[in-house]
């Protein structure tokens, strides 16, 4: 299962971060930081990249709800692409799909 | 009080007795051990089955015997290979004099290499039984061993005296005791349940008991050589020698000591949950494979319930705060269910890169289920999250760990009016406009209320309002034997999975074949098998299965599931 490799990519004005491992209990805090970071720049669409993302726990479902509310404060959304199947199950499931954007 | 671990301390309640505690990892790989250091001899309790804790025992022995040169006794609580498969494997001095004591009935065991009783057969690297001859055979019927103590070199023995379990009023086990200088008394008492051959150790104000206290864990329960009347039988005596001695500590076999009071708590407890285990289905290694593959499919089914759960809240959250304004009331400890979950997942994917045995992973499922029972047996739960979603992840542990267990629950399932099932539940999906204002309006002034009732609306709210379900009732005759919360969870599950994965229109619909009822949830898409969890539809089709029934799907466009449901007066076949 392993550790949750996050990189960033900033291209024109959006910028994309690609989560590859679980974002669970013991890895979700490496997602939050560089996550609201980006939230924070001024001018900017914030994509997580979820296609190498095996699992999400409900550690990973908070950190996308904090980075939602703070882009919210700017009147922008968070959007999720190439999510995986059963994590897009969760993420409807639970209701995120009415502020989080599933590309 | 406590005993500290790997070092040599005075035996509380005696005057010349010191242990040097070794707590292993808890596991079921290797056992504690107990080093005794008395006037006459050296004990070994358990010496266990690592290979790093006998490199311990031997270099503490052997320190012990420098000081003083004594005969070093090894004794087993039990016959089990956790506990036994060293007991011939101390490395010690030249013309040390050991001797190994153990129950007859383990030595009985350990002479024939018996995998079964001894457990070797749950280890994946195939174990060694140890089968060193076992020097003195205690309880044996003839009584040789005690009759003739046990004799050492040069024409020494240590007397062994006999109390018969009749003689002894307040507490009923029988006994042996042997002398260890000094006025010292080595108490040894018959202790059977998790196994025939356990025996307790006492020796001042300290008890050791192996592995009595999880006689009735899920998972341990049903071993070969568990024994229920046993159980029922030895648990009072024990509570009777807890006071008659005055015992301030207990060593289990896996993990700490603990206190005489919470081991008399937690034995009164095993009391109570021993009761209900007169049918347990006995363990071996075909139904310790199924239950493994139960347990990773349990695994995916609480994942996905309890991350829904807290997701809804969050989602909640969303809504009714400002980044880092307010915190919701939180009637759940989100962060101790996801460490659970979490540790619990990691665990069952190591499982696939070592060798752990598959028994770990389902106690380890045990061990995650209990902990997520206590979550939600707070009591605000059902008042601020989803009581259908917190009904179905309670049902789901109770199944789990009553199946682990062994226990037949199924065959006493209500059985279901499956029309008046399926149109409750419909009806249920359908009314998602909680729209009456009255509550709210009458909690306006307070705050802290009004926040919960609107969290609770918020998170009970199903984001799949927009998916049309209809229920199509073909036949009138419509009972089953499934319960009927069984049947409204595995068809609840299914609408779930099937909207989310994109559906906008779902058919339900009843119809009899040959007197087996079927039930028809057709989507109006093609849903990939993944995005319905496999694991969790082979979940829902092993249940189906124990009842007699079976689910299937039936075809890929649009996809289509069916569910044969269990005629009623059917025999139940045994879950795993």
């Amino acid at each position: 299962m392993g550790d949750l490799e996050v990189t960033i990519e900033r291209l024109a004005a959006t910028i994309t971060l690609r989560a590859a491992g679980p974002v669970d209990g013991k890895t979700a805090a490496s997602l939050l930081e560089p996550l609201l970071a980006a939230a924070a720049a001024c001018n900017v669409t914030v994509c997580v990249d979820l296609a190498r993302a095996t699992y999400m726990s409900n550690a990973g479902l908070r950190v996308l709800v904090l980075a939602a509310q703070a882009l919210r404060s700017r009147d922008a959304r968070l959007r999720l692409e190439h999510v995986p199947p059963h994590i897009g199950n969760l993420l409807r499931s639970a209701g995120f799909t009415s502020f989080v954007d599933i590309a | 009080m406590s005993l500290a671990p790997n070092t040599w301390q005075t035996v509380p309640g005696s005057r010349s007795l010191e242990i040097f505690p070794i707590f292993a990892k808890p596991s079921i790989v290797s056992s504690n051990c107990f080093i005794v250091s008395a006037p006459s001899a050296i004990l070994v309790i358990d010496p266990g089955a690592s290979q790093e804790q006998t490199r311990r025992i031997s270099d503490v022995v052997t320190a012990a015997l420098a000081i003083s040169n004594r005969p070093v006794l090894v004794i087993l609580t039990h016959c089990h290979q956790d506990h036994s498969q060293e007991t011939d494997r101390l490395v010690l001095p030249a013309g040390s004099e050991l001797r190994r004591l153990a129950h007859d009935a383990a030595a009985r065991v350990l002479e024939r290499s018996d995998r079964a009783l001894t457990c070797a057969y749950l280890y994946p690297w195939n174990p060694a039984v140890c089968n060193a001859p076992i020097h003195c055979r205690l309880f044996s019927p003839d009584g040789t061993c005690e009759a003739g103590g046990l004799s050492l070199r040069q024409g020494d023995g240590l007397e062994i005296a006999r109390t018969p379990a009749s003689l002894l009023d307040d507490v009923p086990l029988d006994q042996r005791s042997i002398a260890l200088g000094d006025g010292e008394r080595l108490d040894i008492y018959h202790t059977p349940g998790h196994t025939a051959c356990s025996i307790s150790l006492r020796l001042g104000a300290l008890l050791m008991i192996g592995d009595l206290p999880f006689a009735a864990n899920p998972g341990l329960c049903g071993l070969d050589g568990w024994n229920h009347e046993d159980l029922i039988r030895t648990l009072p005596g024990m509570d009777s020698l807890l006071d008659r001695h005055d015992i301030a500590i207990c060593c289990p076999g896996h993990g700490y000591d603990v206190s005489a009071a919470a081991m008399r708590h937690g034995l009164r407890l095993m009391r109570e949950e021993a009761r209900d285990l007169t049918a347990v289905e006995g363990m071996n290694a075909r139904r310790i494979t199924g239950l493994k593959r139960y347990t990773d499919e349990f695994l995916e089914e609480a994942s996905a319930l309890f991350t829904v759960l807290s997701g809804r809240f969050y989602a909640a959250s969303y809504y009714l705060f400002d980044e880092g304004t307010e915190r919701l009331p939180v009637p759940i400890d989100l962060d101790g269910i996801d460490r659970t979950l979490t540790d619990f997942r990691r665990f069952a994917d190591a499982f696939n890169h070592t060798t752990t045995p598959e028994l770990t992973v389902v106690l380890k499922g045990v061990q995650a289920a209990r902990s997520l029972e206590q979550a939600l047996a707070r009591d605000d739960v059902h008042r601020l999250l989803d009581p259908s979603l917190v009904g179905r992840a309670q049902r789901r542990l109770t199944d789990f760990l009553s199946v682990v267990r062994g226990l037949q629950f199924l065959s006493v399932e209500s059985p279901s009016r499956v029309n008046s099932v399926l149109a409750q539940l419909v009806a249920r999906v359908k009314s998602h406009a909680d729209t009456d204002a009255s509550e709210l309006l009458a909690l306006a002034d307070d705050r802290r209320s009004f926040v919960e009732v609107l969290t609770r609306r918020l998170a009970a709210r199903s984001p799949f309002a927009e998916v049309a379900v209809d229920y199509a009732e073909a036949c009138r005759q419509s009972e089953a034997a499934i319960a009927p919360e069984r049947l409204d969870d595995i068809v609840t599950s299914l609408i779930e999975g099937m909207a989310a994965a994109g559906a906008r229109h779902i058919r339900l619909g009843t119809e009899a074949v040959n007197q087996q009822l079927l039930v028809r949830l057709s989507a109006d898409i093609r849903i990939a098998g993944e995005a319905l969890g496999p694991r969790r539809l082979a979940l829902y089709e092993r249940t189906l299965g124990w009842l007699g029934g079976s689910l299937e799907r039936e075809q890929d466009e649009p996809t289509t599931i069916l569910l044969r449901l269990p005629e009623l007066n059917q025999a139940v076949p045994t879950p795993i």
